[in-house]
Protein backbone atom coordinates (compact mmCIF):
# COMPACT_ATOMS: atom_id res chain seq x y z
CA UNK A 1 0.00 0.00 0.00
CA UNK A 2 1.07 3.61 -0.64
CA UNK A 3 1.31 6.16 1.81
CA UNK A 4 2.89 9.42 2.67
CA UNK A 5 2.38 10.71 6.27
CA UNK A 6 3.88 14.45 8.14
CA UNK A 7 3.62 13.84 11.94
CA UNK A 8 5.13 14.95 14.99
CA UNK A 9 4.48 11.85 16.83
CA UNK A 10 7.32 9.10 17.28
CA UNK A 11 8.29 6.82 13.41
CA UNK A 12 7.11 3.13 14.42
CA UNK A 13 9.03 2.21 11.73
CA UNK A 14 7.66 -1.94 12.19
CA UNK A 15 3.91 -0.16 12.05
CA UNK A 16 4.79 0.68 8.68
CA UNK A 17 6.43 -1.25 7.42
CA UNK A 18 3.48 -3.56 7.89
CA UNK A 19 1.58 -1.07 6.42
CA UNK A 20 3.59 -1.27 3.25
CA UNK A 21 2.03 -5.41 2.93
CA UNK A 22 4.32 -7.69 1.45
CA UNK A 23 3.16 -8.29 -2.48
CA UNK A 24 3.59 -11.43 -3.83
CA UNK A 25 4.71 -10.16 -6.91
CA UNK A 26 7.40 -7.85 -5.37
CA UNK A 27 10.64 -9.60 -5.01
CA UNK A 28 12.92 -6.56 -3.13
CA UNK A 29 11.35 -4.63 -0.39
CA UNK A 30 14.19 -2.10 0.98
CA UNK A 31 13.78 1.08 3.14
CA UNK A 32 15.52 3.55 4.43
CA UNK A 33 16.03 5.68 7.90
CA UNK A 34 16.91 9.07 8.44
CA UNK A 35 18.32 9.27 12.01
CA UNK A 36 19.27 12.30 14.12
CA UNK A 37 23.25 12.37 14.25
CA UNK A 38 25.27 13.60 17.19
CA UNK A 39 27.83 15.52 14.84
CA UNK A 40 27.62 18.16 11.97
CA UNK A 41 30.46 20.21 10.88
CA UNK A 42 32.68 19.86 14.15
CA UNK A 43 30.00 20.31 16.35
CA UNK A 44 28.24 18.06 18.60
CA UNK A 45 24.64 17.76 18.00
CA UNK A 46 21.97 17.70 20.62
CA UNK A 47 18.51 17.55 18.48
CA UNK A 48 16.86 18.53 15.92
CA UNK A 49 13.86 20.71 15.46
CA UNK A 50 12.05 19.79 11.99
CA UNK A 51 9.50 22.90 10.80
CA UNK A 52 7.04 22.05 7.60
CA UNK A 53 4.80 23.90 5.45
CA UNK A 54 2.25 20.86 6.50
CA UNK A 55 -0.29 21.17 3.36
CA UNK A 56 2.77 22.06 1.01
CA UNK A 57 4.94 19.35 2.28
CA UNK A 58 2.26 16.53 1.99
CA UNK A 59 1.33 18.07 -2.15
CA UNK A 60 4.54 17.40 -2.34
CA UNK A 61 5.94 14.07 -1.30
CA UNK A 62 2.40 12.97 -3.03
CA UNK A 63 4.32 14.61 -6.23
CA UNK A 64 7.51 12.35 -5.22
CA UNK A 65 5.61 9.36 -4.71
CA UNK A 66 3.22 9.75 -7.85
CA UNK A 67 6.90 10.57 -10.02
CA UNK A 68 8.45 7.58 -8.94
CA UNK A 69 5.80 4.88 -9.41
CA UNK A 70 5.76 6.77 -13.02
CA UNK A 71 9.23 5.93 -13.40
CA UNK A 72 9.63 2.38 -12.08
CA UNK A 73 7.38 -0.60 -11.48
CA UNK A 74 7.06 0.01 -7.90
CA UNK A 75 4.78 -2.36 -6.02
CA UNK A 76 4.35 0.03 -3.35
CA UNK A 77 5.69 3.08 -2.13
CA UNK A 78 5.71 4.68 1.55
CA UNK A 79 6.98 7.82 3.10
CA UNK A 80 6.47 9.43 6.08
CA UNK A 81 8.82 12.38 7.60
CA UNK A 82 8.66 13.48 11.72
CA UNK A 83 8.08 17.04 12.52
CA UNK A 84 9.21 18.63 15.95
CA UNK A 85 11.65 18.30 18.25
CA UNK A 86 13.73 14.87 18.02
CA UNK A 87 16.58 13.72 19.74
CA UNK A 88 19.97 12.03 18.69
CA UNK A 89 18.95 8.65 17.21
CA UNK A 90 15.43 9.57 16.79
CA UNK A 91 13.92 8.87 13.00
CA UNK A 92 13.04 11.72 10.64
CA UNK A 93 12.67 9.89 7.75
CA UNK A 94 11.12 6.91 6.80
CA UNK A 95 11.01 5.53 2.97
CA UNK A 96 9.61 1.90 2.08
CA UNK A 97 9.72 0.53 -1.31
CA UNK A 98 8.79 -2.69 -2.79
CA UNK A 99 9.24 -3.91 -6.39
CA UNK A 100 9.68 -6.85 -8.64
CA UNK A 101 13.61 -6.63 -8.34
CA UNK A 102 16.50 -4.93 -6.03
CA UNK A 103 17.60 -2.26 -9.03
CA UNK A 104 14.38 -0.57 -9.54
CA UNK A 105 13.97 -0.16 -5.67
CA UNK A 106 16.90 0.72 -5.13
CA UNK A 107 17.17 3.45 -7.71
CA UNK A 108 13.15 4.63 -6.92
CA UNK A 109 14.43 4.66 -3.08
CA UNK A 110 17.68 7.12 -4.03
CA UNK A 111 15.01 9.01 -6.26
CA UNK A 112 13.31 9.67 -3.06
CA UNK A 113 15.39 10.31 -0.77
CA UNK A 114 17.54 13.11 -3.52
CA UNK A 115 14.27 14.76 -4.54
CA UNK A 116 12.58 15.38 -1.08
CA UNK A 117 15.72 17.07 0.26
CA UNK A 118 15.42 19.32 -3.02
CA UNK A 119 11.61 19.97 -3.05
CA UNK A 120 10.12 19.26 0.12
CA UNK A 121 9.35 22.77 2.12
CA UNK A 122 10.97 21.18 5.89
CA UNK A 123 13.57 22.92 7.60
CA UNK A 124 15.62 22.57 10.15
CA UNK A 125 17.17 23.83 13.21
CA UNK A 126 19.96 22.12 14.87
CA UNK A 127 21.01 22.53 18.92
CA UNK A 128 24.33 21.97 19.73
CA UNK A 129 25.25 20.54 23.29
CA UNK A 130 27.39 23.36 24.29
CA UNK A 131 24.63 26.00 23.45
CA UNK A 132 22.13 23.84 24.95
CA UNK A 133 18.10 23.83 23.77
CA UNK A 134 17.59 27.51 23.45
CA UNK A 135 20.42 28.38 21.02
CA UNK A 136 19.99 26.46 17.80
CA UNK A 137 20.56 26.89 14.26
CA UNK A 138 18.84 26.78 10.77
CA UNK A 139 19.82 24.89 8.20
CA UNK A 140 20.50 27.63 5.52
CA UNK A 141 22.08 31.02 4.54
CA UNK A 142 22.43 32.79 7.72
CA UNK A 143 21.77 35.91 4.98
CA UNK A 144 18.36 37.33 7.04
CA UNK A 145 19.68 36.59 10.24
CA UNK A 146 21.98 39.57 10.24
CA UNK B 1 -6.69 50.04 -9.44
CA UNK B 2 -8.56 46.60 -7.57
CA UNK B 3 -6.67 46.05 -4.38
CA UNK B 4 -5.41 42.94 -3.77
CA UNK B 5 -5.54 40.60 0.06
CA UNK B 6 -2.52 38.61 0.41
CA UNK B 7 -1.40 35.99 3.34
CA UNK B 8 2.08 35.78 3.41
CA UNK B 9 3.60 32.93 5.15
CA UNK B 10 7.32 32.62 6.90
CA UNK B 11 9.21 29.69 7.85
CA UNK B 12 12.63 28.96 9.39
CA UNK B 13 14.91 31.27 10.06
CA UNK B 14 12.63 34.02 8.35
CA UNK B 15 10.08 33.67 10.59
CA UNK B 16 12.55 34.37 13.13
CA UNK B 17 13.88 36.91 11.78
CA UNK B 18 10.20 38.90 11.23
CA UNK B 19 8.82 37.76 14.62
CA UNK B 20 5.69 36.73 12.14
CA UNK B 21 4.37 33.53 11.15
CA UNK B 22 2.02 34.69 9.09
CA UNK B 23 1.80 38.48 7.11
CA UNK B 24 -1.60 40.04 5.85
CA UNK B 25 -0.57 42.61 2.91
CA UNK B 26 -2.73 45.35 0.68
CA UNK B 27 -1.15 45.18 -2.45
CA UNK B 28 -1.77 46.18 -5.18
CA UNK B 29 -3.35 44.81 -8.97
CA UNK B 30 -0.19 43.25 -10.91
CA UNK B 31 2.19 42.87 -8.02
CA UNK B 32 4.77 39.96 -8.59
CA UNK B 33 5.36 37.48 -5.90
CA UNK B 34 9.07 38.94 -5.48
CA UNK B 35 8.21 42.55 -5.01
CA UNK B 36 6.67 41.22 -1.73
CA UNK B 37 10.52 41.62 -0.31
CA UNK B 38 10.50 44.62 -0.70
CA UNK B 39 8.07 45.32 1.16
CA UNK B 40 8.72 43.29 4.16
CA UNK B 41 12.65 44.34 4.11
CA UNK B 42 12.39 48.44 3.98
CA UNK B 43 16.49 47.85 2.82
CA UNK B 44 16.66 47.08 -0.81
CA UNK B 45 19.92 45.90 -0.88
CA UNK B 46 18.86 43.03 1.65
CA UNK B 47 15.44 42.64 -0.17
CA UNK B 48 17.76 41.03 -3.20
CA UNK B 49 20.05 39.05 -0.83
CA UNK B 50 17.10 37.40 0.52
CA UNK B 51 15.47 37.06 -2.61
CA UNK B 52 18.42 35.14 -4.04
CA UNK B 53 18.00 32.32 -1.33
CA UNK B 54 14.74 32.34 -1.69
CA UNK B 55 11.80 30.15 -3.69
CA UNK B 56 8.30 31.42 -3.78
CA UNK B 57 4.91 29.08 -3.17
CA UNK B 58 1.33 30.24 -4.17
CA UNK B 59 -1.54 28.50 -2.96
CA UNK B 60 0.87 25.20 -1.89
CA UNK B 61 2.33 25.32 -5.35
CA UNK B 62 6.13 26.63 -6.24
CA UNK B 63 5.84 29.55 -8.56
CA UNK B 64 8.46 31.93 -10.74
CA UNK B 65 9.38 35.24 -8.47
CA UNK B 66 7.60 37.02 -11.54
CA UNK B 67 4.41 35.20 -10.97
CA UNK B 68 1.53 37.83 -10.91
CA UNK B 69 -0.53 37.46 -7.44
CA UNK B 70 -4.46 37.46 -6.75
CA UNK B 71 -6.84 38.09 -4.58
CA UNK B 72 -7.11 35.70 -1.65
CA UNK B 73 -3.45 33.91 -2.47
CA UNK B 74 -1.36 32.45 0.38
CA UNK B 75 2.29 33.39 -0.71
CA UNK B 76 4.88 31.05 0.88
CA UNK B 77 8.04 32.27 1.08
CA UNK B 78 10.35 29.24 1.00
CA UNK B 79 13.55 29.18 2.60
CA UNK B 80 16.68 26.65 1.18
CA UNK B 81 14.70 23.32 2.36
CA UNK B 82 16.38 20.85 4.68
CA UNK B 83 13.67 17.86 5.10
CA UNK B 84 15.02 14.15 4.86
Amino acid sequence: MDFVILTAEPIAIEDFLQRAVPSPDCGARVWFEGVVRNENAGERVAGIFYQAYAAMAERELKKILERAKAKWPLGSLGIVHRTGHLKVGECSLLVVVQAPHRKEAFAALQFVIDTIKQKVPIWKKEFYEKTGRHTGRWQEPSVWEQ
Amino acid sequence: MAALNVRILLFAGLRERLRKDKISLVLPEGTPAKKVLRMLFKDEGEADRIGKCLLFAVNETYVGPDAVLRDGDELALIPPVAGG
